[in-house]
């Protein structure tokens, strides 16, 4: 690294802004893994069990079932819950919502144990229109050996259903259902809650993570304009050259470095009080809503892979605000305009029409912090050719304009004038 | 080496800055005289490249300032009227910085900021942040960055502003040591911060250079101009609504009065020899009867 981004990166960091917005990061970062942890329930025999001690009994009944999702445990666990759902000693009061009489309270816990692996019965047999809690009591254990078949035809139902904003071609289906492919079977089955809690709250951290590097941001250019450092800088020998790299540089070194401190804090403290286990499982198995998603990534996988879209997602509305500083004399237009960029996606809804309106939606920045909702959908984008799923598109989108607005912020710069 | 300023206009809108402003420096000390909005700062930015003329060019030995670009920018030293200083970073960090815009390896900048600093005596502040300093004190930190590079055209703006005497005699003397082989441009609208250093005096008003030469040369346009006598209170008050008025000082019940007016202004009126004081009072009355800041210079 040379003296002047050094200098440029000294000017960041002494700021308070940059204090004050690591605070914030590690804030959230926090508060989105412990606020969860609080309030995790967990059933024992003797009832529920609330926050830490939830979290460790989670862990061991999960434990008990970790290896693989095969039909063979989902028999096991169905045939289990069969029987205490037929024990007369556990039948409850009618319950209207289930249309049939409740298990007691004894019975609910004597099933808990298993219901890690029950969720993924009652998403994996639900029908494709909704979620249906109570399919696992209309199940006979030989059901379980059509598990997988099960999850592929409500892929082809996902595919073949037709969609206001557009059907998917035949190519579409092709692409995703060569993804799906890919996912191996049986799926790995590991308690994965840590890292599911870290990536649960990755859209908040992400969201807030850009609007605190673009307030650090501002200043960059514009606050040389506004305390008249612009007529020293200017006149200089790397003032119109050098000292601009300089500052880009120093600009996207500083946003990563403070984007990644608070977001692998945050990490550290999700594995501290979930533990670190479920790394190598497939994503569809870190949380049942994730059950369908066509993305044959591992848990870590998607949590590099979030980590690395949210970054650039974070790095194009640093360029976006320097683009701004360059041209704006104070830092405090820079931030309006640059946060009404991050934020002003997230009120548009998404069309009933065009889906081509929803992609072009889904790569605006504020849209992107979410990218790692988008690893369960069926969204590929077309370019020159080539079909790249949804956060994919997304990474290359942030990274394209990212690099494409820096040239006009070192032009801003270099063609700026003390008037 | 020869800079030369060729018809360079400003020009914002209707307004105009800098009027057709023409003029071929070699080294030496040329001041830079006028009243606010005067032209100076404008012509000084663009001197020092950080601002565009709406027409005209400088060019440094026959070659274009824009084109010689860098190579042009590694000559100069510029203290802006109103420089921004970074409130986080210490004298010494600040310093750094500066040396490396200006492409000094570390050793240089190490070396050239102690010895800068020392010469503007704030070697013993050097680690204090700048936030904590007195505008002296920020002023003469500007006046050490401009040097770092021992620059071959020196651009001063105000360089005096927030100095007390003692620091400006210090000034003008350093000033004065380094101009040997460099074309050191300073602008003031405090007279003797000029009069005593400058080899060749630029008077600008309205955008335009009014007049030019050595202090002898200018002065010697107001001989027959300026007059001397003493008189009582009450006359002086009378006096002082006809006539400009360039100094006046008690002695018991009398005034003395120094006058500028091209007929004697009583019976009793001698001749004085006109200052380059007397010479700025004459041209920019109007703007010194609204400053009143030539008063405050007249008084170093």
């Amino acid at each position: 690294m040379n003296a002047l981004t050094r200098f440029e990166l000294r000017k960041l960091i002494r700021r308070k802004t940059a204090l004050i917005g690591l605070l914030g990061l590690l804030l959230v970062g926090f508060l989105s893994i412990l606020v969860p942890a609080f309030m995790e329930e967990s059933y024992d025999s003797n009832g529920e069990v609330k926050g830490f001690a939830a979290i460790s009994l989670d862990k061991h009944y999960a434990q008990a079932h970790s290896g693989e999702l095969t039909p063979a445990l989902l028999k096991e666990v169905i045939t289990r819950y069969q029987e205490i759902r037929n024990n007369p000693a556990y039948i409850g009061v009618f319950d209207g919502d289930a249309g049939k009489k409740s298990l007691t309270n004894e019975g609910f816990y004597a099933t808990y144990p298993d219901d890690f692996v029950m969720d993924f019965i009652r998403s994996g047999y639900s029908p494709a229109t909704g979620y249906d809690y109570y399919i696992i009591d209309q199940l006979a254990p030989s059901d379980a050996e059509h598990f997988y078949e099960r999850r592929d035809a409500r892929v082809e139902s996902y595919l073949t259903m037709d969609y206001t904003y557009g059907n998917y071609s035949e190519k579409d289906k092709a692409f995703f259902k060569a993804m799906n492919a890919r996912i191996s079977t049986p799926m790995k089955l590991e308690y994965t809650n840590g890292w599911n809690a870290i990536l649960q709250g990755s859209g908040s951290y992400f969201l807030v993570a850009a609007f605190v590097l673009s307030v650090c941001a501002a200043p960059v250019f514009s606050s040389e304009y506004q305390t008249g450092a612009d007529s020293i800088v200017l006149s200089t020998r790397h003032g119109r050259g050098k000292v601009i790299h300089a500052k880009l540089r120093a600009s996207l070194l500083f946003s990563s470095g403070m984007f990644l401190l608070g977001w692998f804090a945050s990490l550290g403290l999700a594995l501290a009080i979930y533990g670190p286990s479920g790394w190598d499982s497939p994503l569809q198995t870190l949380d049942t809503r994730l059950l369908f998603s066509p993305f044959p990534v591992s848990v870590l996988g998607a949590f590099l892979l979030a980590t690395l879209i949210g970054l650039l997602a974070c790095l194009l509305v640093v360029s976006f605000t320097l683009l701004l500083s360059s041209r704006l004399r104070s830092p405090f237009p820079v931030i309006v305009w640059s946060i009404l960029l991050l934020i002003s996606p997230l009120f548009v809804s998404y069309s009933k029409q065009s889906r081509l309106f929803n992609h072009i939606l889904d790569l605006m920045p504020g849209k992107q912090t979410e990218v790692f909702e988008t690893f369960r959908n069926y969204e590929v984008y077309h370019l020159f050719g080539w079909n790249l799923y949804q956060p994919y598109a997304m990474g290359v989108a942030s990274l394209l304009v990212a690099i494409l607005l820096l040239p006009f912020a070192y032009r801003g710069f270099r063609k700026h004038e003390v008037a | 080496m020869e800079l030369a300023i060729e018809a360079i206009s400003k020009r914002y809108g209707k307004t105009t800055v800098v009027d057709g402003i023409s003029a071929r420096l070699h080294p030496g000390i040329y001041g830079l005289l006028g009243a606010n909005g005067a032209g100076k700062t404008t012509l000084m930015r663009m001197i020092c490249s950080v601002l565009s003329p709406t027409s005209g060019r400088i060019a440094l030995d026959e070659q274009d300032i824009t084109s010689l670009g860098e190579a042009y920018r590694d000559l100069l030293g510029y203290l802006p009227q109103e420089f921004g200083y970074y409130p986080d970073f210490t004298a010494r960090e600040f310093m750094h910085y500066v040396a490396a815009l200006k492409g000094l390896t570390p050793s240089a900048a190490k070396h050239r900021t102690a010895e800068l600093l020392e010469k503007v005596s704030l070697l013993d502040v050097q680690h204090k942040k700048i936030r904590t300093y007195s505008g002296g004190m920020k002023q003469r930190l500007g006046i050490a960055q401009a040097l770092l590079n021992d620059p071959r055209i020196l651009v001063l703006d105000e360089p005096t502003a927030g100095l007390d005497p003692k620091e400006r005699v210090r000034f003008r003397n350093m000033i004065a040591d380094l101009a040997k082989d460099k074309i050191v441009i300073l602008s003031t609208h405090i007279v003797p911060d000029v009069e005593s250093i400058a080899h060749q005096i630029l008077i600008m008003k309205k955008g335009r250079i009014l007049m030019s030469g050595t202090a002898q040369e200018l002065t010697r346009s107001m001989e027959g101009l300026v007059w001397a006598c003493r008189l009582s209170e009450r006359e002086t008050e009378q006096l002082g609504r006809g006539f400009l008025i360039s100094n006046l000082r008690h002695e018991g019940n009398e005034v003395e009065l120094r006058i500028i007016s091209a007929v004697p202004p009583v019976a009793d009126a001698v001749q004085a020899t006109p200052t380059l004081e007397d010479l700025y009072l004459y041209h920019f009355r109007e703007e010194s009867e609204s400053h009143s800041s030539t008063r405050e210079g007249a008084r170093p």
